[in-house]
């Protein structure tokens, strides 16, 4: 009997639907270890029920082998039945057992159990299941409503953990689905002052052959015009992916925060051309910095250059300054803004790309994305506050004492 | 006969300047409009043959802006989406919107074949086709 059913345990088709999340053994939830001899007589066995208002049930065991359960339930039916008492009282206790009942291994788990006890008689669908050691030997009592409890924890963290990995799952959807649109904008971007290269080869050509010199001369510049903006996308794409392989190294020199402004300033202007926009620098004279050059000035570079490109009329003000803290360099402009729902994307990776056939701004827009990274090296941080058709500053802050990131 | 009117609508100066050169190498007459906005009315004020569409605008891409653009101005006037992803997408969009066809930017020799053919096939509508004229278009 009890063989048979443990033997059931190893059949896969009976836990097919077990989680992974059940795999909690059994044996840990044993709640008693009750036993009476099989020939025990029904009163003595109700007179320790009574006695005992916790025990729910008792194993029937016999030279150390479970062969019957008795519950509570099932004693109080049988007596309390007509002449119940008259009728069993004396009698040996495997009369009113039930004889088959549930048992199964220590090793079993909750799910596996719960499927086989489920799996009963309706009738006996609550009944204790008894547990056996690996040889058979009765080790004690399980209540069903205790692996229920079991289980329900179990669902219950299981689905946070589906729900878990969900979101993780929706994360990576989410990173994959901006790599793909950064590697269309990054493959147009590219494309674009190639194909305009190759179609102004052709043009070029012709006007070679018409000896049209003043043509050529003037075609020979938008070539150029193109080859800067190529070249400046591929070294943007360069960058970051230096950046993002962690291949970028800092070397910290003292320099004046002003010199560097000023440096600055001048190639906002030669990108303002012919606007009226005035570039000034506000830094003390003495103010030096301590962090690598190069890097700060590319960064200010890119803040200006975007200052130069959205800003009509008006000024671009270089700033740095010292607190208690920090150096806060900032480079604020009267240009047209940016919407405060775009402000967020302007810094998240992929994030302030958006669909390649709907780019909202010229540019590869990978510049702020290489300085905040920059930035972030620096061991600083870049903040920006904007208000639309008034204008917009960026700010770096970095450390007093550089503390570059691992 | 009066030359072909083509309408460039394109976001990059410098493409529109290319496809200009190209087209009226070719013998038409070129008319440029520089973004996706106000194409319907560059296309109403000039009336052209055939629009040559870049897909890539800011705010309002080429496949976006075509069947607005149809719709708007209640002409069938072809429309070649011209872009430099030369992607099967793209190819597939032009029949989606049942448009003239795709043609990849930076081949200035494929731009005047597809534009000839899109341009002979509609001279050409119900009668025999232009002697020396490229076989039929891959408009749907």
């Amino acid at each position: 009997m009890k063989l048979a059913l443990a033997s059931r345990l190893s059949e896969p088709a009976e836990i097919a639907e077990s989680a992974a999340r059940e795999d909690q053994c059994v044996a840990t939830l044993i709640s008693s270890d009750a036993s009476v001899g099989p020939h025990e007589r029904v009163q003595e066995v109700a007179d320790r029920f009574f006695h005992e208002p916790q025990l729910e049930a008792v194993a029937l065991v016999r030279e150390d082998r479970p062969v019957g359960l008795l519950t509570r339930a099932r004693l109080l039916l049988k007596l309390a039945r007509n002449f119940g008492r008259e009728l069993y009282a004396r009698k040996p206790i495997a009369l009113v057992a039930d004889l088959a009942p549930l048992v199964v291994g220590a090793d079993a788990t909750v799910a596996e159990v719960i499927s086989l006890a489920l799996a009963r008689d309706p009738a006996s669908v609550y009944d204790e299941v008894l547990v056996v050691d690996a040889k058979g030997s009765y080790l004690g009592i399980l209540p069903v409503r205790d692996l229920v409890l079991q289980q329900s924890v179990a669902y219950a963290r299981s689905a946070a953990e589906h729900e878990a990995a969900m979101q993780r799952t929706r994360d990576l959807e989410k990173v994959e689905r901006l790599r793909g649109q950064f590697l269309a904008h990054a493959t147009h971007e590219l494309r674009s002052p190639v194909n305009a290269i190759a179609a102004l080869a052709e043009i070029l050509g012709k006007a070679c052959e018409r000896s049209d010199w003043a043509g050529v001369k003037s075609r020979l510049a938008l070539l150029v015009q193109c080859t800067a903006g190529l070249r400046t996308t591929v070294n943007n794409l360069l960058d970051l992916s230096r950046l993002e392989a962690g291949r970028t190294e800092i070397s910290p020199t003292t320099f004046v925060a002003s010199e560097l402004l000023e440096g600055v300033a001048t190639t906002a202007r030669l990108l303002l051309g012919k606007k009226p926009v005035r570039v000034r620098v506000e830094a003390p004279g003495d103010l030096s910095l301590e962090t690598d050059l190069q890097k700060l000035r590319q960064v200010l570079v890119n803040l200006a250059s975007n200052a130069a490109k959205f800003t009509e009329e008006g000024e671009i003000v270089l700033s740095a300054e010292r607190t208690a803290s920090q150096m806060r360099i900032a480079v604020r402009d009267t240009g047209c803004g940016v919407a405060k729902e775009d402000l967020d994307r302007l810094f998240v990776p992929f994030g302030q790309l958006e669909d390649a056939l709907t780019k909202a701004h010229e540019g590869s827009g990978l510049g702020l994305v290489i300085s905040r990274t920059l930035v972030s090296l620096l061991g600083g941080r870049i903040e920006v506050a904007s208000e639309v058709g008034r204008g917009s500053t960026f700010a770096v802050h970095l450390p007093n004492a550089p503390s570059p990131e691992p | 006969m009066a030359p072909k009117r083509i309408l460039v609508v394109d976001d990059d100066p410098i493409h529109l300047h290319c496809a200009k050169e190209i087209l009226e190498e070719a013998g038409y007459e070129v008319v440029l409009h520089a973004g996706g906005f106000g194409a319907t009315e560059a296309y109403l004020k000039g009336r052209p043959d055939l629009i040559l569409l870049d897909v890539n605008m800011p705010a309002l891409s080429g496949t976006a802006l075509a069947p607005l653009l149809l719709e708007r101005v209640k002409s069938s006037v072809p429309i070649l989406l011209y872009s430099s992803n030369d992607e099967e997408s793209l190819r597939n969009s032009a029949r989606k919107l049942n448009l003239a066809g795709f043609v990849g930017k930076g081949d200035p020799s494929e731009l005047r074949r597809k534009v000839a053919r899109v341009l002979g096939e509609r001279i050409a509508t119900g009668s025999e086709p232009i002697p020396g004229a490229p076989p039929p278009t891959d408009r749907q």
